[in-house]
């Protein structure tokens, strides 16, 4: 770690000072909001931004509120803790609480918030370190480079770091769709769009761009749900592998429409894993067929070495959550 | 003798000298330290594993504006230092041998552009062919670390003769006769264990503030375990005699080991003296796990001959410790050496024990000082020799367990060894019916022994006008406790209570010297100096009150801060008469001194070959027991409780040795699951706690712990150590615990995830 460099601090109180901020000083300022995740690395010197907008004071976009119509609607800037401890999260997608509460620490989820965790940088061993660190092996695809440092032979043009935001993969299988405002106007996308699965530039902000807010569509309510994540210590690491499961079942345990599977901490995005959703929708689920899916996101499921773990372990764990997740939606629906 | 009952403050609870002050955040530490003018330095450190260092170019940083100084090897003496063999100096000179090795140091104004200052010296390298490994390290041909190795000086003859290519130290020990033992024994069982490089993971880094004070005299604050040390390795290193530098230990935001090592002094000293100005370096996180050290990762071979009942015959034991570029501590090598029989009684056994240099960060002192490694070896082992004998593990190791007045292999007798008596207890605790308890859940035994205390320490405890007493000891207190321990001492033996004793730690101007807080010698050996010290106080405390009273000596009691004759307790005096105006009268003010050596003689020069030190003052045992749930699926452990029974003599500070016996859990579990630095090419892939993955607070599990009566004729009412001692079963009571859970045995540690299910997947073909 070393000294934060020198930069201009904004904390606007409103969206609409906050829009202006950022389309006044544009690429070259960062929107903060908890921090948890940014000035790590800027300390790092992964990031130099001239100014910085704290958006700790935008007390509008804190809320999370429950409408029949609109569904769940949570403020960008709502921290990780009040989502886990919101009575109507906890009690219509308990999942996403639970996801919530995956992340960190106490200390990490009273600071980090919801819009932080949907634009979690993505994360690799070879470009989470000092600039000195980094020095000794030269610039990588996210910082600049030619080549990615964790790629077989070092050859690939493509960064494949690896996101492992907890919650965004939860809300991914909720179906949630992402609200972004800028002074140009506003936006909203299915969350699953917002990620690019570019590793160097992980999602679709713009610079002039604020993520105002994620919401989950109200019919999700009666969908099965589940989050499952894999880590060595109990509290503090990121995913070696996060699984999230949506799905509708019938009485006779037969697969609706309704089912996502995504898989967070292997690849650049939340990975959804579609190959799973074809596989069961309309079948009857069993453990055969529980098989035959979690095989599949084991197949789609492809890391680097880059992040801490067994790359061949990391593929099993998918395998693995994604079983578990499976048999939880079974034993839901019987 | 006495025993803890009979004590009015040694075994009793109290609270900590240091509790408000920690609690409240006024206690101070090195970066708390700011001086008037104060600099900042920052090192600029090798991206080479291996290089020749053709020219440093400074210029550009120097002018920098707002950089007061920049130094490389050509600014300072050329000296070294080191602790068996002197293979370092402040700076690279010639050659970097890892990735991280100082360079040069800039002092600037302020942090940023130190910051800046640094990435302005400009450096030329001619890389080498480097080294990773340290039995490759050992073949003919492998490149060589220190060309000059046998020009260094070393601090014992013997060593000096062993040292050849990368191998730094070695040590061999010889019993019995090894080849006949395998031939007497039944079984013959050979294995192969490897163990990773841990760091400490202190919360505080490593900090100096160096000063020049109004006399010209250096003045150091800083963190470590060692002033005393640190003083005289300044001083060679700088050319400047001891009596001109001042070492004021700081509070210690742990040190487990690391802060026995001199890291940021020599720099901040020598800026210091250039600049005539405070100057302070404090190490970032990630230089902690890129330039400071570790415990050494190792490679270990036992082979092991026993008799179809058990009976352990014979062991040869090679040890290869991984010392990194430079040797801070090659000796822990030899402490495991001393270990790696186990407590158990092996009448042949042969030890081979090398420490070599690599092109890696250096390994170092940490809690258990080369012992887990040895331990998790031999304790594996032996769980191995059980199951195939098909003898319960708890028997096993009470069939073969040590005692006391019995010989160790390198010929040390055992003044005390209650390791029987820590297996039954523990046995006895979890209910032991054998180790599985059900599907994927068990348990897992391991015992250990650890040497424990011994060398130069010393203590003076003055009395008070008001009755009290003020200790001075140049032993360090890095957050275990010390001071309180010391206090508890001083205060059983003058008849006072604990909160009446002030004990002044570490400062060298203030204390006499303590050659450093490592191997259980804090309670142990600078305990029994405070003691002696206390002892002397107080006889010269009766001779006043024997004149002032007019009764004899022998015939005083002290209690409730008054000297009063025995049967009648109205005829006496308070400690404040006596030495407060009175003292003048009644001869010279009471102060009390000790100076005492608690090592033994050298080791049998027909047993030990290449010893590194002399015999230690004696041994502590202990007992534990995991019990483990494993996830087959996923390899995941999941440590349920643990039983820990210690032989650590009489306990002075219940509170204290519960925070040891927690502590070392929580290092050795680290050791057993998370930790690993991991190095690839000399480059330390994760210097983070977020990466390096020591245990958090929901990782630790729930504790039962006891400890056996035992009174160790050498240390302070009978007291030995725990620090090292409760660390070094917990990797193979898990490893156990896991191969009864689930039939997985890891030979490597940490015992991680993916090692559990591919052995799970090899055991069922």
């Amino acid at each position: 770690m070393q000294a934060l460099p020198a930069f201009r601090y904004f904390a606007p109180t409103s969206v609409d000072e906050a829009l202006g901020l950022l389309a006044e000083l544009g690429g070259e300022a960062m929107p903060a909001a908890g921090g948890t995740d940014l000035v790590p690395s800027m300390r790092q010197g992964l990031f130099a931004p001239k100014s910085v907008i704290s958006l700790q004071a935008v007390d509008a976009l804190r809320r999370i509120g429950w409408d029949d119509g609109a569904g769940l609607e949570i403020g960008a800037l709502a921290t990780l803790r009040e989502v886990a401890a919101d009575a109507e999260v906890r009690r219509r997608f308990p999942f996403v609480a639970r996801a919530a509460h995956a992340v960190g620490s106490p200390q990490l989820r009273e600071m980090g918030t919801v819009g932080g965790n949907l634009c979690l940088d993505t994360r690799c061993t070879f470009y989470n370190q000092s600039q000195g660190w980094r020095d000794t092996r030269g610039a990588c695809v996210k910082t600049g480079g030619e080549f990615c440092k964790a790629s077989p032979n070092g050859r690939a043009r493509k960064c494949f770091a690896v996101f492992s935001a907890d919650l965004a993969t939860a809300l991914v299988a909720a179906d949630a769709r992402v609200t972004l405002r800028s002074a140009r106007g506003t936006r909203t996308l299915a969350l699953a769009e917002f990620y690019t699965g570019d590793g160097a530039k992980p999602n679709a902000r713009a610079p002039d761009e604020l993520v105002t807010g994620v919401s989950i569509p109200a019919r999700m309510q009666d969908v099965f749900g589940t989050y499952l994540k894999y880590r060595v210590r109990q509290s503090i690491d990121y995913p070696i592998a996060g699984v999230a499961l949506t799905l509708r079942a019938d009485a006779a345990r037969r697969v609706g429409d309704e089912v996502r599977l995504v898989v967070g901490g292997v690849t650049s995005r939340p990975l959804v894993v579609g190959a799973v959703a074809e596989l069961l929708r309309g079948r009857s689920l069993d453990d055969a067929l529980i098989e035959q899916a979690a095989a599949l996101a084991r197949k789609a499921a492809t890391p680097l070495a880059n992040t801490a773990g067994d790359r061949a372990h990391r593929r099993e764990m998918v395998h693995e959550m994604t079983r578990r997740a499976l048999r939880e939606a079974l034993n839901h629906a019987q | 003798m006495g025993g803890p009952a009979d004590y009015a403050v040694i075994g009793k609870r109290t609270t900590r000298t240091d509790a408000v002050a920690k609690v409240t955040g006024e206690a101070r530490y090195a970066t708390d330290v700011y001086l008037p003018k104060m600099l900042w330095a920052r090192v600029l450190r090798s991206p080479h594993a291996h290089a020749r260092i053709v020219s440093i170019d400074t210029a550009k940083a120097r002018r920098l504006p707002g950089v007061k100084a920049v130094l490389t090897a050509q600014d300072v003496p050329d000296a070294r230092y080191g602790a068996l063999v002197l293979d370092m100096g402040i700076f690279a000179r010639d050659k970097v041998r890892y990735i991280g090795e100082a360079v040069a140091a800039v002092a600037a104004q302020d942090e940023e552009t130190a910051a800046a200052a640094v990435k302005l010296i400009e450096v030329e390298y001619d890389p080498l062919p480097a080294v990773f490994d340290p039995l490759q390290a050992m073949q003919p041909g492998a490149p060589v670390l220190h060309e000059n190795l046998k020009g260094y000086t070393t601090l014992f003859e013997r060593t000096a003769r062993a040292m050849s290519g990368n191998v730094n130290y070695q040590a061999d020990i010889a019993r019995g006769d090894v080849a006949a033992g395998f031939a007497e024994s039944d079984h013959v069982f050979e294995d192969t264990y490897t163990v990773q490089k841990q760091h400490p993971s202190y919360m505080e880094p490593n900090s100096t503030v160096a000063d020049v004070d109004a006399d010209g005299r250096l003045v150091l604050y800083n963190t470590t375990q060692r002033p005393h040390i640190n003083q005289a390795i300044v001083s060679a290193l700088l050319g400047i005699p001891i009596s001109r530098i001042r070492v004021v230990p700081c509070h210690v935001g742990g040190g487990f080991g690391g802060k026995n090592r001199t890291l940021t002094e020599p720099a901040a000293a020598a800026l210091a003296l250039k600049t005539r100005r405070p100057v302070r370096l404090t190490f970032s996180h990630e230089e902690e796990f890129t330039s400071a050290t570790t415990r050494h990762a190792a490679l270990i071979r036992l082979r092991t001959g026993v008799k179809r009942d058990g009976t352990l015959v014979a062991s040869e034991i090679s040890l290869y410790y991984d010392c990194g570029a430079y040797a801070p501590t090659p000796n822990a090598v030899w402490l495991g050496a001393i270990s790696s029989t186990g407590p158990y009684r092996i009448p042949h056994v042969r030890v081979e024990a090398f420490s070599v240099y690599t092109n890696k960060m250096m390994g170092g002192a940490f809690r258990g000082y080369g012992v887990p490694q040895s331990n998790f070896a031999r304790e594996s082992q032996m769980d191995r020799i059980a199951r195939e004998l098909g003898i319960d593990p708890i028997e096993l190791r009470l069939k073969n367990c040590i005692g006391a007045g019995e010989r160790l292999h390198t010929g040390q007798r055992l003044h005390s060894a209650r390791v029987r008596e820590t297996l039954l207890r523990a046995r006895e605790m979890v209910g032991w019916q054998g180790a599985q308890l059900g599907p994927n859940r068990a348990l897992g035994v391991a015992c250990g022994m650890f040497a424990c205390g011994g060398f130069a320490t010393s203590a003076i405890v003055r009395m008070n006008m008001d009755g009290t007493a003020t200790v001075a000891t140049g032993a360090m207190d890095m957050g275990q406790g010390l001071r309180t321990v010391m206090g508890q001492i001083a205060a059983e033996t003058l008849g006072l209570e604990a909160a009446d004793v002030t004990v002044v730690i570490g400062d060298t101007d203030l204390t006499p010297f303590d050659v450093g807080i490592f191997g259980d010698r804090g309670t142990h050996t600078a305990g029994q100096a405070v003691k002696l010290a206390a002892e002397d106080a107080r006889e010269q405390l009766l001779a006043s009150a024997s004149v002032a009273l007019g009764v004899a000596p022998g015939e005083l009691l002290l209690g409730g801060k008054r000297v009063f004759a025995r049967g009648a307790p109205e005829r006496g005096l308070r400690y404040s008469d006596l030495l407060g105006g009175g003292q003048y009268k009644r001869g010279g003010p009471v102060i009390g001194k000790a100076s005492i050596n608690l090592t033994e003689e050298p080791f049998d020069p027909v047993l030990v070959r290449g010893a590194a030190s002399k015999m230690f003052s004696t041994h502590t045992f202990a007992t534990h027991i995991a019990e483990v749930e494993v996830d087959r699926a996923t390899g995941a452990v999941k440590v349920l409780k643990v039983t820990a029974v210690h032989d650590c003599g009489t306990v002075i500070n219940p509170d204290g040795l519960k925070g040891q016996i927690i502590g070392g859990l929580t290092s050795g579990l680290g050791y057993a699951l998370y930790e690993d630095v991991v190095i690839e090419s000399g480059q330390v892939m994760n210097p983070s706690f977020l990466e390096c993955r020591p245990p958090a607070a929901l990782d630790v599990p729930p504790v039962e712990f006891d400890t056996v009566e035992e009174f160790d004729s050498r240390g302070p009412f009978g007291a030995k150590g725990v620090g090292n001692v409760s660390v070094i079963n917990v990797a193979p009571a898990v490893a156990n615990a896991v191969e009864h859970a689930v039939g997985a045995r890891v030979t490597s540690l940490p015992i991680t995830p993916d090692k559990i299910v591919r052995a799970l997947r090899a055991a069922e073909g």
